[in-house]
């Protein structure tokens, strides 16, 4: 059966053609382009996370802030590492008593 | 592993599943690439680039997706971006000095020979227009088919059908001598 002329067609053109080797550093090479892609950044924490942290710091400060007056029991841990403008804590807040403690004062 | 998996891997930065895609891939990347722009030395650092944006963005692909597709389509845009920012005619490997993964047992005239008729070849499918060469390069030198061939270059089954048989056209006119 004679060849088509598409068929010599696509003869001459895998002649022209041949497979090539890989070069035998390709992977190495490579390898080394891997290695100086930048680390991910620390932003790159997905999202719904940031918003979870950021709605529960935005909540649990408005309730801290509005709960002294309605319960205070229920702050007290939240308020624990509230300092005054000298660094001392609340003398009814737990680093306060833990101060008291450490430095031998009576509660 | 299959393609699915092996990407899943990359995602999650498994260094083995990168090797592997690299051990079944590199290959046949470099080699359409040296389809298009006829020199090794740029189709393997268009290959790299193709495994570097695979490394950064691995493609969301399902169970019944080919990852050869997608790494085909990243290779041929590359390559028809790389074609366009140099001259119609980029630097080409002689043919004699390529290291071949099958050299051929031909007297050196034939060899001659054919080396001149493998260059002349070469200058017709450069001088293709890009829409035309892509679909010629992936179906008559890689021997996909056309649905895959519409697949990795975006278009129609049709239009890969369309655009073929006017490269055929336009190589049969160029080549004739040869034929």
């Amino acid at each position: 059966m004679a060849n088509s002329p598409q068929d010599s067609l696509d003869k001459l053109l895998k002649g022209a053609y041949p497979a090539v080797e890989v070069s035998q550093d390709f992977k190495l090479r490579l390898w080394r382009k891997l290695m100086d892609q930048p680390v991910e950044a620390l932003w790159k924490v997905p999202a719904p996370a940031v918003a979870a942290a950021l709605l529960l710091g935005i909540v649990g400060g408005i309730w801290t802030w509005q709960g002294d007056a309605k319960n205070p029991a229920l702050v007290q841990v939240a308020r624990a590492e509230r300092l005054d403008l000298f660094g001392n804590a609340p003398h009814d807040s737990l680093t306060g008593a833990v101060l008291r403690r450490m430095e031998g004062e009576n509660a | 592993m299959n393609d699915f998996d092996l990407v899943a891997g990359i995602s999650r930065r498994e260094p083995e599943a990168f090797h592997e895609v690299m051990e079944r891939y590199a290959g046949p990347v470099v080699n359409l690439a040296y389809r298009f722009l006829g020199n090794r030395a740029d189709a393997e650092e268009i290959s790299q680039e193709t495994f570097l944006r695979l490394y950064q963005t691995p493609p969301r692909l399902d169970p019944s997706s080919k990852l050869f597709t997608w790494l085909y389509r990243v290779a041929v845009n590359l390559c028809m971006d790389r074609l366009r920012k140099q001259s119609r005619t980029p630097p080409m490997d002689s043919l004699e000095d390529l290291p071949v993964a099958s050299p051929s047992s031909r007297s050196p005239r034939e060899t001659a020979a054919g080396t001149e008729t493998a260059a002349a070849v070469r200058r017709a499918v450069a001088s293709l227009p890009d829409d035309l060469r892509a679909p010629l390069v992936l179906s008559a030198l890689e021997d996909l088919p056309h649905a895959e061939i519409a697949n990795i270059l975006e278009i129609s089954p049709k239009a890969v059908e369309r655009r073929l048989s006017r490269a055929r056209a336009l190589l049969k006119t160029r080549l004739q001598p040869y034929l």
